[in-house]
């Protein structure tokens, strides 16, 4: 299947050709950009549409050689898990367009392009089956962020850029050594220098090398997730940069760190994750908890979601690791639920941005009266956002939590925590910017068709994701079974071994 | 002597006579323009290329030169760039009118030196052929004398190699004492535990450590750099340092492959040094051609790490490296030589500032090359970082592999800030940049080919695979 290459290469030849020619004007270039995303989106759809969800494995899969010398392929595959991360992709990359439609004023052909090539990036992350080739995307996704953050965003855009730069390029350099590794000892092993995932599955890793190779691959995942000891770039970036900029960060980013886990660190490297998968579901937890009070303080909107997002990327990574049918699912479900939810977020304050010129809620309040559909709009996704029953959030968390709680009930508590703190900081959050009284004499306007647009589409989906989620539950059967099979495969292995040393 | 060994040591004849050509064309009796001057030089240069694809490989001549597919991949390599740096000083505005015979034969000369260290067989063959090298590079450093460092430069750049040849040479007198033969093939036969040998490859491991700016013997490294004129500091900076540096990898990984062994934990020391001082210094330093000098030591220290993996892939790597160092280099030097000023190179970083956006097509390529030496996909610099680290994990060196990975890290921040710096909202001042068709093309060029070797390395890969 083809198609799988073009999703790839339709965005970044548009950014070629919209970056280098320079020919088109501003307001052409907006829309070429958005034609491109959009033709983006249906060739997602049409891929959703012909796949069939009980089909075993990969649905598609694309293969060509690169550099045969090195054993490195163009090896692409969608599987249930990919093919959902990739129709979140081709959804928010277009919002993120639409948003920036009025409110990036200069160069829209450079933005346009930076956009369309992190678009390219993100979907080969997602869709890349070799090692090189996806580590390769993983780069080329960070460059035009680095540059949206860097030349769009607010007043410490330098300094955010930097420290976002820093923070994922270390962590995945370590990657590129394990993956480095991993080639070696499988090439040594067995004779074929390949770094193709589905060769590398079974590599027979001898005493500690695989927790270290592990450690290389969970480091660059854990810095873009972000877990707690490495997240501190998390909420610079994403109140730095403009708002297309956090939503393809918070939106995307931040779920191929958690793609990255389910993809390749548990099911290429299973013995040393089970060991490994207590301490992780405690950075988890810390993540949750840790978010949540520093979001109770935040003054800035933007800082203020920026730390939800690391309390509700805890929860994924909290039922990755609870590593059973329902934390996965949740897990899976919250990354889609999370990318919608708070993309809407963060749309709607770059709305309000463009009309009080402030992100700070003491300045704001009251703000419902004038704009009762920015009002109305922001109450279902910051219900959402904390756990609603009925919308997206609440069914991955749910599922997290019921898996969690059948590994250790003292976590899951904890977990339930990080809930009940949600609701605190998003209605008060609430409360804050829209009832109470209007503060300033301001000729407010609601939001336009476009706005109306971008938060319509938004909504439907996470209506849809919390109503009715079999349709994408359906598509993570699979995938999610792969991991548990390994798990118990481990677990099988270590009894055995443990009977036979008795 | 045969017959047959003319055709081998053909491009050393036309370089020769093209030096001697452009000097009879400074005092024709009639005045004879710049530019048909460097037209000639790069004809020449061109020429030699075209007669080493005659070379029959390999064969050696009188044991003192070996004509092989490395030496060839390199020699052509050479009198293109040396071609591309010609085009360079032609349309460089502070020696504009001062490009002339003398200027051009030097290049031409230390054309020959370096396709002489290259093809050498003869420890005294190499030694000649550094000489003929180092020798030109002096009096090209000074050029133009009355420009503030010139001077300094070409005295300090004289000393320092002035001192590498007196470690090589010891180092080659000690190896002819210990073992009564200067002929690598010869040496390279040596099994037994010749200790001597190893001291003698050990000086000359320093003296060709000097050229190649390796810590701690890089002192000169940023002096020099600052001082030359752009266009030769592309020179030192490109295929001048990666002439070295192949002599450097023939002479341990094809010849010598004993005293390799014996040499890898020093290499291995020397590349971490090399790297972190010379990452080090990078990160504060505000003069672009400065810091470019220690950029490039910390990518000798990447390549180091290659070396001193002790295997052929560690080998094949520090080949591909040493190709794509020399393409960054070029492409990065000759952005600075198409932004000098009418009198000099702006030496401040912050005197880009903006100029990337001004100039799209220069921008471009400078985000291209600064990419590249940042070793971010798809560029070359990717893949020859790929393969430099992968050489120290399949020697099992992790913990060599991951100081590499730590520096390379620590590298994007000063290469992240000229980046910002050339695309930064406020210019400084508005001054009229006259870009050349000639520089532009060097620099597109390069570019492409970093890009091209990174999207599809097989290239050159599959040819470094059967040296």
């Amino acid at each position: 299947m083809y198609w799988l290459s073009v999703l790839i290469f339709l965005p970044l030849s548009g950014a070629l050709v919209v970056g280098l020619t320079g020919r088109f004007s501003a307001a052409s270039v907006r829309w070429i950009a958005l034609a491109i995303t959009v033709a983006e989106l249906l060739i997602a759809l049409g891929l959703w549409w012909s796949a069939s969800p009980d089909s075993n494995g990969y649905l598609y899969i694309v293969q060509a050689p690169w550099i045969p010398i090195m054993g490195i392929q163009f090896l692409l595959g969608m599987d249930g898990l990919s093919l959902l991360l990739v129709l979140l992709t081709a959804l928010l990359v277009p919002i993120a367009i639409l948003v920036s439609w009025n409110s990036i004023r200069h160069n829209w052909p450079t933005f346009a392009a930076l956009v369309l090539t992190t678009q390219a990036g993100i979907m080969g992350v997602f869709l890349a089956l070799d090692l090189i080739l996806f580590y390769v995307f993983w780069e080329l996704m960070l460059v035009p962020m680095y540059f949206l953050i860097a030349l769009w965003g607010h007043e410490r855009r330098l300094y955010a850029a930097y420290k976002f730069f820093l923070f994922t390029v270390t962590g995945s350099l370590l990657m590129l050594v394990a993956i480095l590794g991993l080639y070696f000892i499988h090439g040594e092993q067995t004779g074929i220098y390949t770094f193709n995932y589905f060769e590398l599955l079974h590599t027979n890793l001898p005493g500690n090398t695989g927790m270290w190779l592990m450690l290389g691959f969970f480091v660059a995942f854990a810095v873009k997730i972000p877990l707690f000891p490495i997240h501190s770039w998390l909420p610079d970036a994403h109140t730095e940069a403009p708002t297309a900029g956090s939503i393809i960060l918070a939106g995307l980013l931040l779920k191929t760190g958690a793609y990255g886990l389910l993809r390749f660190c548990l099911p290429l490297f299973p013995e040393a994750s089970v060991d490994f998968a207590p301490f992780a579901m405690v950075l988890g937890v810390i993540g949750i908890l840790y978010g949540a009070l520093l979001a109770l303080v935040q003054e800035d909107m933007k800082r203020l979601i920026a730390y939800s997002s690391i309390s509700h990327l805890g929860f994924v990574v909290f039922g990755i690791y609870a590593w059973n049918q329902e934390g996965l699912h949740g897990a899976m479900l919250l990354m889609l639920a999370h990318g919608v939810t708070t993309s809407a977020m963060f749309a709607i304050i770059g709305m309000l941005e463009e009309r009080v010129d402030t992100r700070l809620l003491p300045c704001m309040g009251g703000l419902l009266a004038p704009m009762p559909r920015m009002g109305a709009m922001l109450l279902l996704f910051t219900l959402s956002a904390m756990g609603m029953p009925g919308l997206a959030n609440f069914v991955g968390e749910f599922l997290v939590l019921a898996g969690v709680y059948q590994v250790s009930a003292g976590l899951a508590i904890a977990g339930a925590m990080g809930v009940v703190a949600s609701a605190i900081y998003l209605l008060w959050m609430y409360q804050r910017a829209m009832l109470g009284e209007l503060s300033s004499e301001h000729a407010w306007s609601d939001l336009d068709h476009r706005e109306m647009l971008i938060l319509g589409l938004l909504a439907i989906t996470v209506l849809w994701l919390g109503l009715y989620p079999a349709p994408f539950l359906n598509y993570l059967q699979v995938p999610a079974s792969v991991i548990i099979e390994l798990n118990t495969a481990t677990l099988v292995g270590i009894e055995d071994a443990l009977r036979r040393s008795d | 002597m045969h017959s047959a060994d003319l055709i081998s040591l053909a491009p050393f004849i036309v370089l020769i006579l093209g030096g001697l050509t452009v000097l009879a064309l400074g005092i024709w009796p009639q005045h004879v323009s710049t530019r048909t001057l460097a037209t000639v030089s790069a004809m020449f240069l061109l020429l030699g290329a075209a007669t080493t694809v005659l070379w029959e490989t390999p064969q050696t001549v009188n044991n003192m030169l070996i004509i092989d597919n490395l030496g060839r991949l390199f020699a052509q390599f050479f009198m293109f760039g040396a071609v591309a740096i010609i085009i360079l000083s032609f349309n460089y505005a502070p020696t504009k009118n001062e490009v002339r015979e003398e200027y051009l034969s030097l290049i031409l000369f230390a054309t020959l030196g370096m396709t002489l260290l290259v093809t050498s067989h003869n420890l005294v063959t190499a030694f000649v052929g550094l000489e003929i090298l180092a020798v030109p590079l002096f009096a090209l450093v000074a050029w133009k004398p009355t420009r503030s460092g010139a001077i300094e430069g070409g005295v300090k750049y004289a000393i320092l190699a002035g001192f590498a040849a007196a470690f090589f040479l010891y180092g080659i007198t000690i190896a002819y004492a210990s073992t009564g033969t200067l002929n690598l093939a010869a040496l390279g036969s040596i099994t037994t535990d010749n200790y001597l040998l190893i001291v003698a490859a050990t000086l000359i491991l320093v003296g060709v450590g000097f050229k190649l700016a390796l810590v701690p013997f890089h002192m000169w490294a940023p002096d020099i750099y600052q001082a030359a004129p752009a266009p030769i500091t592309a020179l030192f900076a490109s295929i001048a340092k990666v002439a070295v540096l192949v002599f450097l990898i023939r002479l341990l990984c094809l010849q010598l492959q004993n005293i390799w062994e014996a040499l890898l934990p020093l290499l291995g020391i020397l590349a971490v040094v090399t790297m972190i001082v010379g990452n080090l210094l990078a990160l504060y330093q505000q003069n672009l051609k400065r810091l470019l000098a220690y950029s490039s030591i910390a990518h000798l220290g990447y390549i180091l790490v290659a070396l001193s993996a002790g295997n052929s892939l560690g080998r094949d790597a520090a080949i591909y490296y040493a190709l794509t160092y020399a393409l960054m280099n070029l492409c990065i030097f000759a952005v600075v030589a198409a932004f000098s000023r009418p009198d000099q190179d702006r030496q401040n970083l912050e005197e880009y500032r903006g100029l990337g956006r001004r100039h799209p097509t220069l921008g471009i390529a400078i985000g291209i090359c600064l990419l590249a030496l940042a070793g971010l996909p798809p560029t070359a610099g990717f893949i020859a970082k790929l393969l430099a680290f992968g050489a120290a994990i399949k020697a099992g060196y992790l913990i060599l592999a991951v100081i590499a990975v730590i520096n390379t890290a620590l590298s994007f921040y000063y290469y992240l800030r000229i980046l910002i710096v050339f695309y930064g909202e406020k210019s400084t001042k508005q001054d009229v940049i006259h870009l050349s068709q000639g520089t532009l093309s060097i620099v597109i060029i390069s570019s492409l080919l970093i890009i091209g070797l990174g999207i599809f390395p097989g290239w050159i890969l599959d040819l470094i695979e059967t040296l």
